[in-house]
């Protein structure tokens, strides 16, 4: 039996479900958020324990498929050489993601404009710069301003220290005349709204114990619930439900006993990630939209965008930082805007990933001979044991209609819904962009004094962005919301997700979405008596 | 003691010998480093609570490993020296066996406070003490800054 109706039901409380519910909140309207997963315990955190490297490929692994979890759903990306990264609680992906925090360029949002690919936005930078500094303010940004890559934009705290491997690495750009700043990072440096600061853990993308990373469970949400938000855990909806006059209705869902719940709302944001919210959409049939909820351009789940990336790693012939500090440190634009010399469109970012555990640093280097088993392995494993470190090459994916978020026609989650299958395939920009990217990377190693260097592209288990697959734009025929999130098809359906970007941009999307998000709420709130015109 | 026991383990008695003969084997004792070896007691343990959490694949490729001591020298594994029992790991025919070797004994092996010590890093889980990072030289930034904003400049059409 369905309750009363919500005003607003939000669906999913990571990144973008966050920072809707708090900004909604100054509505004084009733806001329920349902989310899957459970509210995290800092004290279970793999970085409180000595087996942390362990714990962090297992329980913590990005990949839901290997962590399996009950409120994990299952995935089937066999047709995809990269996989899907996510996790499932208060706070989603930003608990296990890295805290790196760009924002996007102007050039961005003008792709089309700029050089004549996939499309451009239906806003700009400009549209989302007080989004971004509003964001900012309550997720707490480290950087430095005055990147020469970027408009002019605050430092809220100082940035994350050099360390060893960053001051390695800029001597390295340095050698090269290659741009590098301090990366923007949404790690505290200082104690920052009852946060405490980084004490360089090293293992942020398991979790912060410290609470010094900003995942959304320790931003948003305790603001959000203090102003009159209802979260609800452990609930997995099934499908929106439509009205008699096709409106949304609200959803039916599953609580944490597997009871089959109803609630009905006046409004329904879908913050689900570019996989959960088509999978929810495809998920919603109905005699008045038998092809998926908000579906008539066909293109929920298609062009669904991951940003490729390469990895590249130098061993050095002193003592770097190995895992001690926040992997986030430096970055490079040097190769962010488009140059056709470079044989391809569009461009990337580098990531320095400061070094390794050493049990990963074990495991893999004694499975690919590089450290030896036997007599000679101690003296073996001190050669590069914290000597490491390197880059990631984040390049930018453009659309292509032809991967896809689908319903797998067998594979179920454990309350029987069915799972998404992941069709994905790297283009030939892109594969240009990673071999580009990964030679440049050993120039600047080897610039830096690196005495090995080794590379993978792409990195098989790297799709922890997940764009484009409910795009926004201002023709109902070509994109599935419209310029502020609200469905075409639905006038009161939103989404406020990574589904909607219409590019992807060569940069991390957190700070994008949140700020979409954000960006949304306000255009809701400015057409409270007309929202639905 | 270890806390894994006898009927504890999914591993015969002869299964558990060879897995921590093995184990010292990839990763033996060092006076030189003066660090324990993987067959150390405690950290043996822990190696048999990540093999047997994988135990039915470890014991089809142990397998592989009996069967080549068998046909090479007419043998257990546990009764050939140490130069015959190295040279069976590196054959290609036992590499799975290894694989899953590496990864139980590497990974229990340096989750160990002593070995830890011993390479420069801490005894003790990262949190919650955390670790000392140099804030660098900033001033290796002066020729970044002074140089002129590159990006694109991209507004909307009005």
């Amino acid at each position: 039996m369905a309750e009363d109706a919500v005003d607003v039901l939000i669906i999913g409380a990571g990144a973008s479900g966050a920072a809707i519910a708090w900004s909604l909140a100054d509505t004084r309207m009733h806001i329920v958020c349902l989310e899957q997963g459970d509210w995290m315990n800092p004290s279970e955190y793999p970085s409180a324990h000595m087996d942390w490297e362990s714990r962090a490929a297992g329980e913590f692994s990005i990949s839901p498929n290997r962590r399996g979890g009950v409120t994990d759903y299952p995935i089937n990306e066999t047709n995809s050489p990269i996989a899907v990264a996510n996790f499932n609680a208060v706070g989603g992906a930003t608990i296990l993601y890295a805290g790196h925090f760009p924002r996007f360029h102007p050039s961005d949002f003008r792709v089309r404009t700029l050089d004549g690919v996939a499309d451009d936005w239906p806003i700009d930078y400009e549209t989302l710069a007080p989004y971004y500094d509003e964001n900012d303010r309550m997720m707490g940004v480290s950087g430095l301003a005055g990147d020469p890559a970027y408009p002019p934009k605050p430092a809220i705290m100082p940035p994350l220290p050099l360390g060893r491997a960053g001051t390695k690495l800029a001597e390295g750009f340095n050698a090269m005349g290659w741009h590098w700043w301090p990366s923007d990072s949404a790690i505290a440096t200082e104690p920052y709204d009852g946060r405490d600061k980084c004490i360089n853990l090293g293992a942020c993308t398991a979790g912060c114990a410290q609470g010094a990373k900003a995942s959304t469970d320790i931003t948003y949400w305790p603001h959000a619930i203090r102003a009159g938000v209802e979260l609800r855990t452990r609930c997995r909806v099934r499908e929106i439900t439509v009205r008699g006059d096709g409106m949304a209705g609200g959803a039916i869902y599953y609580d944490a006993d597997g009871v089959e719940q109803e609630i009905r709302a006046e409004v329904v944001i879908l913050a689900c990630n570019g996989v959960g919210t088509p999978r929810l959409l495809l998920n919603s049939t109905s005699n008045l939209f038998p092809d998926g909820l908000a579906n008539s351009s066909g293109l929920v789940g298609r062009n669904l965008m991951f940003h490729p990336y390469s990895a590249i790693r130098g061993t050095f012939d002193t003592d770097l930082d190995g895992a001690r500090g926040p992997g986030n440190c430096i970055w490079s634009q040097e190769f962010y805007e488009t140059d056709a010399s470079r044989g391809f469109v569009r461009g990337f970012t580098y990531e320095i990933a400061r070094g390794g555990g050493p049990v990963n640093t074990a495991v893999n280097r004694m499975l690919s001979g590089k450290v030896s088993w036997g007599e000679d392995h101690h003296r073996s494993f001190r050669d590069v044991v914290n000597r490491i470190t390197g880059m990631v090459g984040i390049c930018e994916d453009l659309p292509e209609a032809h991967n896809t978020v689908t319903l797998d026609p067998e594979l179920k989650d454990s309350h029987g819904i069915p799972a998404p299958r992941i069709d994905y395939t790297l283009s030939g920009n892109s594969r240009r962009m990673l071999d580009y990217s990964v030679a440049r990377a050993t120039e600047v190693l080897e610039a830096a004094g690196a005495i090995d260097v080794e590379s993978t592209a792409p990195i098989p288990f790297g799709g922890w962005h997940l764009m484009g697959t409910a795009r926004m734009g201002t023709d109902p025929q070509a994109s599935v919301v419209n310029e502020w999130g609200r469905s075409h098809d639905v006038r009161n359906l939103f989404i406020v997700d990574g589904s909607i970007f219409v590019t992807s941009a060569g940069v991390n999307p957190t700070r994008t979405i949140q700020a979409l998000a954000l960006y949304v709420a306000d255009s809701m709130k400015q057409r409270l008596a007309n929202l639905f015109d | 003691m270890p806390d894994v026991i006898a009927s504890d383990s999914p591993y015969s008695i002869t299964e558990r010998d060879v897995l921590r003969r093995v184990a010292g084997i990839l990763i033996p004792a060092s006076e030189e480093y003066g660090v324990p070896g993987a067959d150390d007691e405690a950290i043996f343990a822990r190696i048999l609570g990540l093999a047997s959490e994988r135990a039915e694949s470890i014991r089809t490729v142990m397998e592989a490993l009996q069967t080549r001591a068998k046909e090479r020298h007419d043998a257990n594994f546990l009764e050939l020296n140490g130069a015959q029992q190295t040279a069976l790991l590196r054959d290609g025919e036992t590499s799975r066996f290894l694989g899953q070797m590496i990864r139980c004994a590497a990974t229990a092996y340096y989750e160990d406070g002593r070995v830890l010590q011993s390479i420069d890093l801490k005894s003790t889980p990262p949190f919650p003490g955390g670790h000392e990072v140099e804030q660098g030289g900033w001033s290796l930034l002066d020729p970044v800054k002074a140089r002129a904003p590159f990006y694109r400049e991209a507004r909307k059409k009005a």
